[in-house]
């Protein structure tokens, strides 16, 4: 992987993100459940800091 | 009696076509499958509907035809399906094919009116960073266009600088939000009139602080600097290539002096290949403990940026994107989202080389945040909305957009689409 390629720069931003969020006492995490009958899966994010309140986020 | 199989794909599996090409990426082992005949194409079409859910029933006669039976081997070969015999179930077997929903997708809200989308829009904020100032005596070259391609200082013509009020207003409204990160930038912030005030300010609030200053900014500006609480405040150092080493190796002493070595993180502007070296040499010598490179695109520098920045396929799947990853790049950009910039002219942007979306002192966050969400101009704006991405079976497995693709003004910093 070349250190400066834009795949490389994106994902360490993207890390940076993610630590950055953690760091601001924000708790994310991803919630994956299956909603029957359409078989669609949500893609939530959840604020536990906000008692599980369901976000969308990055 | 004829002999028949399921043939099923992983739901790990995620699946592109786009103008008659098809793409198998297993997010687990970062391994695809580029198919362009069109009996596999069509296969994977009816693999990937709802009806199918990823299973379909394959005949003697279809394991026989030689396209068909290379195929699935390489699909098995990547472990990303398999064939079972028909005779071991009773029915046709099923699987939840992932399909990306987000609960509460503001298309969908904004159905229900404006106050139904903003019940708890401030949620989506994460970061804010504001111009305060743009006054600089400096010459880089990267100072006109730089902060439009990475977060990066920038001076003007006529001095401008933002209302002390105003500031503490809008990050006043931002406290009940999910803010991580505000980022102060300049111009020189230490030219800031109401410097102290605004230090004073900030040192109480609650949300983690970065000031970013260019390094020639830093010299002699050991008391502003011992102003700031250290509790979650971090440093970004701007330094422009050429290095002035003594310079800087004064600054990296400034700040260890302070205690401040571990929450510094230098950030090296380059506009060519050798000032790679150059730089590593540079944070190697200084011991710095925390360093970047941001590229810069000067205009004249295409093939540095072709060489080194565009990406490949190897190297997309390299970072093997887990379906997380392509989910949330489908509905949003991962990397502006949440994100607000105000420049010095009060001018409020989801980004900066976008249309503003309010002004500072007139409109609240709450109203801008909305208005972003509203036309989704930046923070949902991903590869499928442009071309021509939209038409490339890897635009999600792709880095979102980012600045740099309005400074090449082209979207496809790759060598994947012509």
């Amino acid at each position: 992987m070349r250190k400066l390629s834009l795949a490389n720069l994106a994902q360490n931003e993207l890390q940076k993100n993610e630590a950055n969020k953690v760091k601001g006492g924000a708790c994310f995490c991803t919630c994956i459940c299956t909603c029957p009958p359409d078989y669609k899966i949500d893609l939530r994010i959840a604020d536990k800091s906000e008692g599980g309140q369901f976000i969308m986020a990055g | 009696m004829k002999k028949s199989s399921w043939f099923y794909l992983d739901p790990y599996v995620h699946i592109a076509i786009k103008q008659g090409h098809a793409l198998v990426y297993n997010t687990l082992t970062g391994q695809a499958l580029e198919e362009d005949s069109p009996v596999i194409v069509d296969l994977i079409k009816k693999l990937n509907t709802k009806k199918h859910l990823l299973v379909v029933e394959l005949g003697e006669e279809e394991l026989n035809n030689p396209e068909i039976a290379a195929f699935v081997g390489r699909v098995r070969s990547h472990f990303s399906g398999d064939l079972i015999d028909k005779s071991y179930s009773g029915g046709k077997p099923l699987l939840m094919r992932p399909q990306v929903k987000v609960q509460k997708d503001v298309e969908e809200l904004k159905k229900g009116g404006e106050g139904y989308v903003g019940e708890e829009i401030m949620n989506y904020l994460t970061e804010i960073s504001l111009y305060i100032d743009n006054s600089c005596t400096g010459e880089c070259s990267s100072c006109a266009g730089g902060y439009r391609q990475f977060l990066s200082c920038t001076r003007g013509h006529t001095p401008e600088e933002l209302e002390i009020e105003d500031i503490k207003r809008f990050l006043n409204e931002a406290q009940g939000s999910s803010l991580f990160k505000v980022t102060i930038l300049g111009g020189d912030i230490f030219a800031y009139s109401k410097f102290t005030e605004l230090v004073g300010y900030l040192n109480k609030y609650s949300k983690p602080k970065t000031f970013h200053s260019h390094y020639l900014h830093l010299e002699g500006r050991e008391e502003e600097i011992g102003q700031i609480d250290r509790a979650f405040t971090s440093f970004s150092i701007q330094v422009d290539v050429p290095v002035k080493e003594d310079r800087l190796a004064g600054v990296a002493a400034m700040l260890a002096r302070l205690g401040l070595s571990q929450d510094a993180h230098y950030l090296f502007v380059i506009q060519k290949e050798e000032e790679i070296d150059e730089v590593e040499a540079v944070a190697s010598r200084l011991k710095l403990a925390q360093f970047t490179f941001k590229p810069f695109y000067n205009g004249n520098n295409l093939a540095f940026f072709k060489d080194n920045i565009f990406v490949n396929k190897a190297e997309l799947l390299l970072l093997k994107p887990s379906l997380k990853q392509i989910f949330s790049r489908m509905k949003l950009n991962p990397l502006s989202f949440g994100k607000i910039t105000v420049l010095s002219n009060r001018g409020i942007y989801a980004n900066v080389n976008a249309k503003k979306i309010g002004v500072l002192g007139r409109d609240s966050l709450y109203d801008v945040v909305l208005r972003e969400m509203f036309t989704g101009g930046s923070w949902r704006r991903s590869r499928e909305r442009v071309s021509p991405c939209k038409s490339c079976v890897y635009c999600y497995l792709c880095p979102p957009l980012t600045g740099y693709e309005y400074s090449l003004k082209r979207n496809n910093l790759c060598n994947l689409v012509d």
